[in-house]
């Protein structure tokens, strides 16, 4: 087990030196930060000076090997446009983001699990044809669109919720719906068919067969079994959750992580979008790390020891 | 539209608005009526209105010569010059006059000595009483090697307190032009003790200034707040407070300005206001501001086309820029000159743009034995309004004559470079003087056009120039304004394209005038709230 957990950190860890080197390179091969911070008129000279105080005017390699020994030591650069550190700028966005993530999340998987669960046991009825089809029109719609329909509707016609902003717990309900429809619209596709596969097992014929009430027959024989399948989805969808909030804290003015990023990668702010898409990719990977090992938990015959486990 | 500083999201055009190009039809389609009326919000204990003004981003840093865009808006309020340009001194906020500020009279000591009176008593927002000190101070600190510069101050000497009551400013050769540049940014006063103490960086942050709001704070990503400053040497600041805040999305400040969020929003693109227009509280403000979009030419490449300047010519007399801006911009604007009406009694408006005449342009052809070399121009996506849609019908134009025309888009200025033989800019009128503008940015030392004519204007431009910068006459300086305007239509160094609209959403019983740049002026004379 141990063995099992160290490979797997040493693993996430080599995918996060790869996301960090690539992210380094990349945005330096693609715009100058000086020509988004300094007026037209600047002087070459001054700009020297600023490239000097913000070390890239040393080679691309320097560069590199600078980042990595700072960011072991934890260090995170300065932002050339704010000129606060990047970590603050970045930690003091992100409880908004986490807000509206978090959120967004338990709302999609409480009702995209309900959902999903719904239209499996009323397979082939109204409400299944009913919940999959909202199911498939929340996915497939761009979420900005989706965003501007609610604001049309909640915001401009009934006039019941703000537009945009974050001054208020009715400031979450609109980007936090939005993003929510959508996320919970592909979990309960998964969940539902999950739950059909589970119910054709023999073990759910056997409850029934034992006389379990029906609550009970969903809730502790065929939900844990459709877990699997659904917890993974969810796993995935941690990493969407992100991306699609920069999109939806831009067009609702939510003052998240997500905007701030924008912003920087627009002005190649390169301590920012590095830390933020450190940040990211730690999450995700965590989210990943976490599934695998929740797997073990939901499915005792999934070893966790790498093949000659008990 | 955001000329000091190239910031993507600087420009009326905000990062997402791409996106949301699909959602206007949308929002024109849904047919907005309005119940709500927008009504002031008052803050406690004072019965002063409240604004709140929705732009696509907030400045970190609000110093006191910053001149961008969003940084200009709020610390228009913050700060006072020496000497004020009244813009309302036309009814269209475009007015040039100039008059008293934070200096109560001047005087021409000699032609290249003025002595400014300064108005005694002016508080500054940290309680502290501005001296000539910190008049001296704060002018000498934007040129030479002063931490806050600005370009307009090239000419300036010496600033020199000569005792309590007055400031000398001593310039190089004779400057007709020293008023008009004490009232741009450079003439902002501030305190010489806090900024000493603080440094320039965390000034920016913390700004105090003379003016009639002062700083309290500001949310990264979300909020700029402005306090009225009670201890106001003018008339008694009007609104309590002023909240700027960052909707980055052209379709959410809409909607947040027709149900009544917002007093004001800004940087809307004149073609997507209609539910504006269609809603009964609310209208479009627009005023074409004192700036020019163009396609600078880098001449100074000898082996390619636009080094012959019929060719740039052609390119421009081609190019029909008065169909561009009608179309473009709504009716709002005309054809690029670089004649501002902000320039008084020198601006010339009969004169007009360059014509556009495919003809001429194909006999300019002709003669410089144009034979279909590709011209490349660079353009940065998104950050001028309209500038990729001009230039794509552009393209067109310029076939119809012969001339063969590609656009490279490119994603931030970072990647401009030396490529390309033409590129997208924009020019800044600068001040209320012909020695601003052309002048400003193309001749004088220090410009930062220069690098387009390849380091030094030509000598007959610099001549014409320097006439017009320390000419110590109107006949003198007339003549020569008008021989460089002559001048810039035989060399084309750039297409001038037309005035940029600065549109704002504003609530219709809000008296308040949008100026002919990006300053937002909330005096006790442009704001009453009727509401």
């Amino acid at each position: 087990m141990t063995r099992y957990v160290l490979i797997k950190v040493l693993r996430s860890i080599f995918t996060l030196w790869i996301v960090v080197s690539a992210v380094f390179l990349v945005l330096r091969a693609s715009g100058d930060p000086l020509y988004s911070v300094f007026s037209l008129g600047t002087p070459e000279a001054t700009l020297d000076v600023f490239r000097a105080k913000w070390g890239i005017d040393k080679s691309i390699f320097e560069q590199y090997v600078i980042y990595l020994g700072d960011i072991l030591r934890g260090d995170f650069g300065t932002s050339f446009f704010d000129g606060q550190s990047a970590w603050d700028l970045v930690t003091e966005r992100l409880p908004k983001t986490l807000l509206l993530g978090g959120t967004t999340f338990v709302i999609s998987v409480i009702a995209g699990v309900l959902l999903g669960t719904i239209a499996a046991l009323k397979r082939g009825t109204v409400w299944d044809r009913g919940i999959m089809t909202a199911a498939v029109a929340s996915f497939s719609m761009p979420s900005y669109f989706l965003a501007l329909l609610l604001i049309l509707l909640f915001s401009l016609k009934l006039r019941w919720l703000p537009t945009a902003g974050a001054d208020t717990w009715k400031h979450l309900i609109l980007p936090a719906t939005t993003l929510g429809l959508t996320l919970s619209g592909s979990i309960a596709r998964f969940t539902r068919s999950a739950m059909l596969e589970v119910l054709r097992q023999s073990y759910m014929r056997t409850a029934r067969a034992k006389g379990a009430p029906r609550w009970r027959q969903i809730a502790w024989h065929a939900l844990p079994n459709a877990a699997i399948p659904t917890v993974t989805v969810i796993g995935f969808q941690l990493g969407w959750l992100i991306g699609g909030s920069v999109v939806i804290e831009t067009v609702f003015a939510w003052p998240g992580a997500g905007r701030l990023f924008i912003t920087s990668v627009g002005v190649r702010d390169f301590a920012v979008v590095q830390l933020f898409i450190l940040m990211v990719a730690s999450t995700v990977i965590l989210a990943n790390l976490l599934v695998d090992i929740l797997y073990g938990f939901l499915d005792p015959r999934i070893s966790v020891t790498g093949g000659g486990g008990k | 539209m955001n000329i000091n500083k190239r910031r993507p999201q600087g420009g009326t055009t905000s990062p997402g608005s791409g996106i949301m190009k699909s959602a206007k039809a949308l929002m024109i389609a849904a047919s907005i009526t309005v119940s709500l009326g927008a009504g002031a919000v008052f803050a406690a204990s004072d019965d002063r209105p409240s604004l709140k003004i929705a732009m696509p981003s907030t400045w970190a840093s609000h110093g006191p010569t910053v001149n961008s865009n969003f940084g200009a808006r709020v610390a228009y309020s913050i700060y006072d010059t020496l000497v004020w340009r009244n813009y309302l001194s036309n009814a269209d906020g475009s007015g040039s006059e100039l008059v008293p500020g934070l200096a109560t009279s001047w005087e021409q000591v000699s032609p290249t000595e003025w002595d400014f009176a300064i108005r005694q008593g002016v508080k500054f927002h940290d309680g502290t009483t501005m001296t000539t000190a910190d008049v001296a101070f704060s002018i000498n600190n934007t040129y030479g090697e002063g931490e806050e510069p600005f370009a307009a101050s090239g000419t300036i000497a010496s600033v020199v307190a000569v005792d309590d009551k007055t400031v000398r400013i001593t310039t190089k050769n004779p400057d007709p032009a020293l008023l008009a540049r004490m009232a741009t940014v450079m003439g902002q006063i501030y305190p010489q003790a806090y900024y000493q103490k603080v440094g320039k960086e965390e000034f920016g942050r913390v700004p105090i200034g003379t003016g009639p709001y002062k700083w309290a704070g500001r949310v990264a990503g979300e909020s700029v707040t402005l306090e009225a400053n009670d201890d106001y040497w003018g008339e008694k600041p009007p609104l309590s407070s002023i909240k700027f805040v960052e909707v980055p999305e052209v379709s959410s400040r809409i909607a947040g300005l027709i149900t009544g969020e917002y007093d004001i929003v800004t940087s809307l693109p004149p073609d997507q206001t209609r539910p504006i227009d269609n809603d009964a509280a609310t209208e479009i403000r627009a005023v074409s501001v004192e700036n020019v979009h163009m396609i600078t030419f880098r001449q100074y490449k000898d082996d390619r086309p636009q080094a012959d300047k019929r060719i740039r010519k052609a390119m421009a007399l081609s190019l029909n820029r008065a169909l561009l801006a009608d179309k473009l911009w709504n009716g709002l604007t005309v054809a690029g000159t670089y004649d501002f009406a902000g320039y008084g009694a020198y601006s010339m408006p009969d004169r007009g743009a360059l014509p556009y005449d495919p003809e001429e342009a194909k006999r300019l052809l002709a003669e410089a034995g144009y034979d279909g070399e590709e011209i490349t121009i660079r353009i940065v996506s998104g950050y001028y309004t309209n500038m990729t849609r001009a230039m794509e019908v552009g393209v067109e134009m310029w076939k119809e004559v012969g001339l063969n025309v590609k656009l490279d888009i490119i994603e931030n200025w970072g990647q401009m470079g030396q490529e390309g033989d033409a590129y997208n800019a924009s020019d800044n009128m600068w001040m209320t003087d012909p020695g601003g503008g052309m002048w400003f940015s193309w001749g004088r030392e220090g410009g930062h056009r220069l690098k387009d004519w390849g380091g030094t204007p030509p000598a007959e431009f610099a001549a014409l120039g320097t006439a017009i910068e320390q000419g110590s006459d109107f006949d003198t300086r007339m003549k020569a304004y008008m021989g460089l305007l002559d001048l810039w239509d035989d060399l084309v160094p750039a297409i001038l394209l037309y005035r940029p609209v600065e549109a704002y959403g504003v609530r219709k019983d809000l008296d308040w005038t949008p100026y002919t740049f990006f300053y937002m002026d909330f005096r006790a004379n442009n704001v009453k709230d009727n509401g």
